[in-house]
């Protein structure tokens, strides 16, 4: 079975292979048009392959209904996701498989497109072909003969051997890098790990139109931009994503048969001919990059482990479902981490250089300091410049990063000593898939005087993590949560009240290092109950916006503690604010410290202090420590205590990750 | 990759973002110029492969959306059916040579000044040597040939990588031509 499946690919690639002039080595120019058939074979065979596909209900196949991307939508109607025009041959294709499956037969004797942009439909689905040969052992002698020169060009490019899903990391300082991202290294079969940047890296993206920001989250949230996969040389990748936007790459290699291997290659050549509407929440980059492994093997089961919305990392939990699909991890770190380890292993002397070096390349080493000392701290300096100054290094256009650079890097090749590099190590308590999941219910029992006595809590957060949070999988000193909303029951006086909400609430702590002087930084926007005498329970609407810095104690940043000024405003119909508005805004500073206690255990603690300009009170404060206790992989038990103007309440809860 | 509905609320009150943000960089970054015809044994230029072209830096508080659509990577030039563009060459010669240069430039910079490093690896296999080792020391000790300045092309470092490897003939490496 698959020696007649890779012979019906082989003899599209062989045809692409033997028509002169296509593969001429030193014309590297990929072929822009397919030839058309030389033969017609028997016309009439349609008609037999149809009724026998008929007769088998191939259209329920489940490989089928994955090539098509057809799911039962929440109307209960079948429908396809692909929805580029292209992708369909037949007019109801988009809802009906069945008429898809005939349409797609019947497709192989059609004449040739008008268009010579547009491959012929034996050509565009090179994967159905593949699955159909497999299902009715398509006798090739009665097929019009056919070369797929662009297809067959493809598929010599990226000389497909393996498949592996690599993971983009978090990094919140930089906002493009706020969520993980997924796409898929493709391995040049034969090819050595050493030349791993040579592979195929191959994305699904939006085609994004517009700079406005509110028309961007309008369009993405509605499907109104189209997404389209690329293939682009994997050091592409590698550039962007660990150098530029400094985050690590996770790479999970798949154990996936050869025949599985090629389906992938063929149906992502399916997929390049059209495009499919980008929905952030639930078909994006992630989603698609799955479904494309999916379609690979039809015992592979994906999908059906994810839930609205998608996230990268549920992805990746998704891989480690199916028994011994990942055959191995490996990790790239991004220049950041590799930086923060270089400097970890320089010695006294080689740092006091090393500060000299990145404000004056021409500053000269001590004598005695051997030259493999000194170039580990000439790679050291080069590689935070590249931190430092991302930007200028990209674009170039910083004359004095540039000189900086260029004699450091003459400097180094002076010492004809080849770099010995220390690998980072892995971080494999960080590995995405280790973390908690994505969602998170509570329970809570708590006490507070002054709000009537006992409370029951009920939490909900809708996706990520908080500081206080299991630390594993996530980045110690980050906070990215959505929809974390708490709902109160108060037996005395009977009452039920929302306590607060957040739509996002964000903070980013990145702690000072000798060379490294980041910005941390919180928001939050959301409602909350104010307890002062401001205006004394209510729901207050409000916007917070925090900056400062983070200074860590210890090893890997154990214990932080932080310094942010935050400035901040709320709103509440009762509210006794500025000028005795609605409105109060206020300014002040917010101090506190994050405390790793052991592996699960987490302590946090903070207290602000807010002025509020010609409001009453004319000032504020809060106060509240946590601790967190991980019990099980999704099971954590915590103690949460406030204290505020009019009240101090605390509540003990359990909490599930699902 | 996700966003909740809510986030059109803080859009609301931060349209002003798109005043913010950098109106004139178009969002998709195209190669600087169209891909040449290729004839037979003729070089390519590697013009718009660098990765500065293909990351598209919208300004403003559109970066923090553009991390749900990851949309960074030039687009056009990568679309799977439309056609290779010249950035897309992974089989060992010069022209593939003079890409991955260009792309992984600062990377190979600082490879080439410790005579070691991934990029050296690769290179070595794009230029069809054995022994990255012996490539690595023989690129370190020409550094200053291949990287006379910071200004100096992309092309002109191919140009010199390649003429080093080619004149020493104990490296071995085959596909040093173009």
């Amino acid at each position: 079975m698959i020696r007649a499946t890779l012979g019906l690919a082989a003899i599209v690639v062989a045809l692409t292979l033997l028509l002169p002039g296509v593969s001429a080595a030193a014309d590297r120019s990929a072929p822009t048009v397919d030839e058309p058939a030389t033969s017609q074979g028997d016309p009439s065979y349609a008609n037999e392959l149809v009724a026998r596909a008929q007769a088998a209900h191939l259209e329920n196949d489940v490989q089928w209904l994955r090539l098509g991307h057809w799911h039962r939508g929440a109307s209960g109607y079948i429908e396809g996701e692909p929805d580029g025009p292209l992708f369909w041959l037949a007019l109801d294709g988009k809802s009906d498989p069945a008429a898809e499956l005939e349409a797609t037969i019947r497709g192989i004797w059609e004449p040739e497109p008008l268009d010579p942009r547009v491959q012929h439909p034996f050509c565009r689905f090179p994967a159905r072909m593949m699955w159909l040969d497999e299902k009715l052992h398509l006798d090739t002698e009665r097929l019009p003969r056919r070369a797929c020169a662009r297809y067959g060009d493809f598929v010599k490019r990226l000389r497909a051997g393996s498949v592996a899903l690599v993971f983009s990391s978090y990094f919140l300082n930089n906002p493009a890098s706020a969520f993980g991202h997924t796409f898929l290294r493709i391995h040049k079969a034969g090819a050595a790990r050493s030349s791993e940047l040579l592979d195929t890296g191959i994305d699904f993206s939006a085609q994004v139109d517009t700079n406005n920001a509110l028309l961007y989250a309008i369009k993405g949230l509605a499907g109104l931009f189209p997404g389209t996969f690329h293939s682009l040389p994997f050091y592409y990748k590698v550039r962007e994503y660990n150098d530029y936007e400094s985050r690590d790459l996770w790479e999970y290699e798949l154990d996936l048969s050869p025949r599985a291997v090629a389906m992938i290659v063929a149906h992502l050549w399916e997929e390049g001919s059209t495009y499919f509407n980008y929905y952030y929440l639930s078909e994006n980059c992630s989603y698609h990059v799955l479904a494309a492994i999916e379609v690979g093997d039809p015992s592979l089961h994906l999908l059906s482990h994810l839930r609205n919305p998608v996230v990268p990392v549920d992805t990746v939990r998704a891989l480690f479902a199916e028994p011994d699909l990942v055959r191995q991890v490996r990790y790239r770190p991004s220049l950041r981490s590799t930086v923060r380890h270089e400097l970890a292993t320089l010695s006294v002397e080689q740092t006091k250089a090393l500060s000299a070096l990145i404000v004056d390349p021409e500053a000269p080493f001590p004598q005695d300091m051997t030259p493999a000392a000194r170039a580990q701290t000439l790679d050291a300096a080069s590689d935070l410049v590249d931190v430092r100054e991302a930007n200028a290094v990209l674009k170039g256009d910083d004359p004095r990063v540039s000189h900086l650079k260029q004699r450091l890097l003459e400097r180094r090749a002076e010492i004809p000593v080849a770099s010995d590099v220390s690998p980072v190590p892995v971080p494999f308590d960080k590995m995405p898939q280790a973390g908690h999941a994505t969602s998170r219910v509570g329970l809570g029992t708590g006490y507070s005087p002054q709000l009537g006595g006992d409370i029951f809590e009920l939490r909900y957060r809708l996706a990520l993590h908080d500081l206080a949070d299991p630390p594993d999988g996530y980045p110690e000193t980050s906070q990215l949560e959505f929809l974390p909303v708490r709902v109160r029951f108060y037996p005395k006086p009977r009452s039920f009240e929302l306590e607060d909400m957040s739509v996002l609430r964000i903070v980013s702590l990145s702690p000072w290092t000798g060379f490294q002087h980041s910005l941390s930084w919180a928001i939050n926007t959301g409602a909350a109950r104010v307890r002062d005498s401001g205006c004394p329970n209510c729901l207050a609407s409000l916007v917070d916006l925090a900056a400062g810095v983070t200074f860590g104690v210890g090893p890997n940043d154990a214990l932080v503690v932080f310094a942010l000024a935050d400035v901040g405003v709320k709103y509440a119909s009762r509210m006794h604010g500025l000028d005795d508005s609605d409105w109060r805004p206020g300014i002040g500073p917010v101090g506190g410290l994050r405390w790793r206690l052991a592996r699960t255990l987490v302590w946090t603690a903070d207290a602000t202090w807010s002025w509020l300009p010609l409001a009453k009170p004319n000032g504020t404060w809060l106060a509240e420590t946590s601790a967190r206790w991980g019990l099980a992989p999704d099971v954590a038990i915590g103690f949460d205590l406030r204290v505020q103007p009019i009240a101090t309440d605390g509540v003990f809860s359990t909490m599930l990750y699902y | 990759m996700r966003k909740t509905t809510w986030i059109v609320a803080i859009g609301t009150l931060l349209v002003s973002g798109s005043a913010l943000a950098d109106g004139a960089a178009p969002p998709a970054a195209a190669p600087a110029a169209p891909p040449p015809k290729v004839s037979h044994g003729a070089k390519y230029g590697a013009a718009g492969c660098g990765l500065g072209s293909m990351i598209i830096s919208s300004g403003g508080i559109v970066q923090i959306f553009a991390a749900t659509t990851n949309a960074t990577s030039a687009n056009q030039t990568f679309g799977i059916t439309s056609g290779t563009s010249n950035c897309d060459d992974t089989e060992a010669g010069g022209g593939s040579a003079r890409v991955f240069v260009q792309a992984n430039r600062v990377a190979l910079a600082k490879d080439i000044s410790r005579g070691s490093g991934e990029t050296i690896d690769n290179l070595a296999v794009l230029a069809g040597c054995n022994d990255s080792k012996a490539v690595g020391a023989t690129l370190q000790h020409n550094f200053r040939t291949i990287f006379p300045d910071a200004s100096v092309s992309s092309d002109q470092v191919t140009d010199s990588i390649l003429t080093t490897l080619k004149s020493d003939s104990s490296l071995a490496c085959s596909a040093v031509d173009g």
